[in-house]
């Protein structure tokens, strides 16, 4: 179910189970899912830096991300933010069938601003392109437990 | 073909880590744990795309449906082994040498170009 919340932080809009979100930093819902997966799969860090904190922290990354995402959205066909190897994960499926030096450097380029940022710092978050194979070619990296898209449209 | 360069990277990056008194406190254990490392650390930024190219090829040839045959399709077969041999883990085994100051890194992975 869409939700409005009091401070927007660039209107994102992303897909849960298939249900539209409009998240903002401040009793966001998906804010808060993130949060809570943190907590489990970084249980020492979350503790250490605090609820609060956590969640700030996931506000600051969705914005980079989507940041990214809106940069690069010529060159993706989905965008997933999920978990994997107790880390955050932002899985885009490549648009081009082959190989994309462009792309990758770019992640790179994230990976480096995400990995540098106080702000995010006590998340974990890698960064993960995999070519359109297939019908889901995501599916096999989505984790049961987060699974959000983002709407690129 | 690709696990193997990739593990193989990974075993360089652990090597230049170990060589340094300084890095010792921060080993990293798991692939985010080591990744972590690679993106505080100064010294090895100029590995980070080749190291990620090589995990990711490594993690698309494992574990997506029909893996094998999607890495060959993805990174262009007939290019494969330049790109992953000679290329990424080509520019991990110059800076591997560079950093512990040895003439070269032997070439176990890229012998002979292969598939997968």
């Amino acid at each position: 179910m869409p939700t409005t919340i009091k401070t927007p932080v660039h209107h994102l809009q992303w897909d849960s189970d298939g249900k539209a979100i409009f998240h903002t930093a401040d009793g966001d819902r998906f804010v808060k899912d993130v949060a809570e997966v943190v907590e489990i799969i970084q249980a020492e860090e979350a503790k250490k830096a605090g609820s609060s904190k956590v969640q700030t922290a996931v506000a600051a990354l969705f914005r980079t991300l989507d940041e990214w995402i809106l940069a690069n959205r010529e060159r993706i066909t989905a965008a997933w933010l999920t978990e994997h190897d107790r880390a955050l994960l932002l899985l885009v499926v490549q648009r081009s069938d082959t190989y994309d030096q462009a792309l990758s450097e770019s992640l790179v380029v994230l990976d480096e601003r995400l990995a540098q940022d106080a702000e995010v710092a006590p998340l974990r978050v890698d960064t993960l392109a995999i070519p359109s194979w297939g019908d889901a070619p995501q599916s096999t990296f989505l984790s049961r437990r987060l699974q959000l898209r983002r709407k690129l449209g | 073909m690709v696990a193997i360069a990739f593990y193989e990277a990974l075993h360089l990056v652990e090597a230049v880590a170990a060589s340094d008194p300084g890095f010792q406190q921060d080993r990293a254990v798991t692939h985010m744990e080591r990744r972590e490392f690679i993106y505080q650390h100064d010294r090895f930024k100029l590995i980070r795309l080749a190291y990620k190219e090589l995990h990711r090829a490594s993690l698309i040839a494992r574990y997506m449906e029909g893996g094998s045959r999607a890495t060959d399709h993805f990174f262009a077969a007939p290019n494969l082994h330049q790109l992953v041999v000679v290329g990424w883990l080509g520019t991990i085994r110059r800076w591997a040498a560079s950093e512990l100051k040895v003439p070269e890194i032997a070439n176990p992975a890229g012998a002979a170009p292969a598939k997968g």
